[in-house]
């Protein structure tokens, strides 16, 4: 299994990269869309955690780039908004919608759930 | 209630509702962080008295310092709500435009997805007698559509600067062929000021010129 993780808060994403390769999880993580989209030319992924609300590529947009790059990707979004609009977009473009703050056995929960482990 | 006062009312309210989620945004941001990294140091904690990995005091080090700035990052986010719960305390008072503005951005960038805010604002701005509230809401207002009629580049410069006794903000970078500011409530909100909204194709910017002073009070009652 392996996960990309992408956030513009660079001290969040890299810090829960970490606890989740304390868990066995194997994920890379990247701080904007576009450093996304690179990543993933190069590297397969089984699975995206999106922040929604980015500076350059939205995690929206993100999700339909690398959905047309890798259609068996899964998606998670993750967004400190928590407004209900933001429930149903996430709800309707990615298996989950996770708030800010994490629990991260609730993440590591969704993401064994999304990729039927 | 007359129909201008209703909708600067109705308006007021969601206005103040938007930026309150824009800023319970900025918080959660906040909040994830320590929470990630306090949860991080926890574990490293743990797996360094388990024997698992070497001790490493240095890291421990920078992640208890990335705690504190964060604690101060949310110290900044709480002095500006508080510096815009306060725009309402006195209808009207002086102000000056370059602490307006930049508490107004600070808040903004939340709804700045894909675009970058320059932001260029000298040290003591021009100061102008005005209704905050109103004038905060226009900048809002103002500024959504800069980023919704940014250029190619997707970068919105934001300048303050002193003119005909007031004070202007221009947002530049723009690539709007509008000529005439498309929201009425912000033309509604510039009448009460006393203030102009002006879009100009040529240089792809737009401006709001604040006058010295608002020509009277606004009704709401």
């Amino acid at each position: 299994m392996k996960v990309l993780l992408v956030d513009d808060e660079k001290e969040f994403v890299s810090a829960l990269a970490e606890r989740l390769s304390f868990r066995s999880v194997d994920a890379d993580w990247a701080v904007s869309g576009e450093a996304a989209l690179k990543m993933a030319e190069e590297t397969h992924y089984d699975l995206a955690v999106l922040d929604v609300k980015m500076p350059g590529l939205g995690g929206i947009e993100l999700r339909k780039q690398l959905h047309g790059m890798h259609p068996h990707m899964k998606f998670i979004f993750l967004t400190g908004h928590g407004s209900q609009e933001d429930f149903k977009v996430g709800s309707e473009e990615a298996a989950f919608y996770l708030a800010k703050p994490l629990k991260i056995e609730d993440l590591i929960h969704k993401i064994k759930e999304t990729l039927n482990l | 209630m007359k129909e201008t006062p209703k909708k600067l009312a109705a308006e007021g309210l969601a206005f103040f509702g938007r930026m309150n989620a824009a800023i319970s945004h900025d918080m959660r941001n906040v909040l994830a962080i320590i929470n990630e990294t306090a949860s991080l140091l926890d574990e490293l904690v743990e797996l360094q008295q388990a024997g698992q990995i070497e001790p490493n005091p240095e890291k421990l080090r920078t992640l208890s310092r990335r705690i504190v700035q964060q604690v101060e990052r949310g110290q900044n986010v709480i002095g500006n709500m508080n510096a815009f719960a306060h725009s309402i305390d006195v209808p009207v008072r002086e102000v000056d435009l370059a602490r307006v503005m930049s508490v107004m951005v600070v808040l903004s960038r939340h709804f700045a997805t894909g675009r970058t805010l320059n932001l260029s604002l000298p040290d003591e701005g021009p100061r102008v007698t005005t209704h905050p509230f109103f004038l905060n809401n226009l900048i809002h207002h103002t500024l959504n559509f800069a980023i919704t009629a940014a250029g190619p580049e997707k970068k919105i410069g934001i300048a303050v600067k002193a003119g005909d006794g007031g004070g202007e903000i221009v947002f530049s970078g723009l690539a709007t062929t509008e000529k005439t500011f498309p929201s009425e409530i912000a033309g509604i909100l510039a009448t009460a000021l006393g203030a102009g909204v002006y879009v100009d194709t040529g240089v792809g910017a737009i401006s709001i010129v604040v006058p010295a002073r608002m020509p009277g009070e606004v009704e709401l009652g």
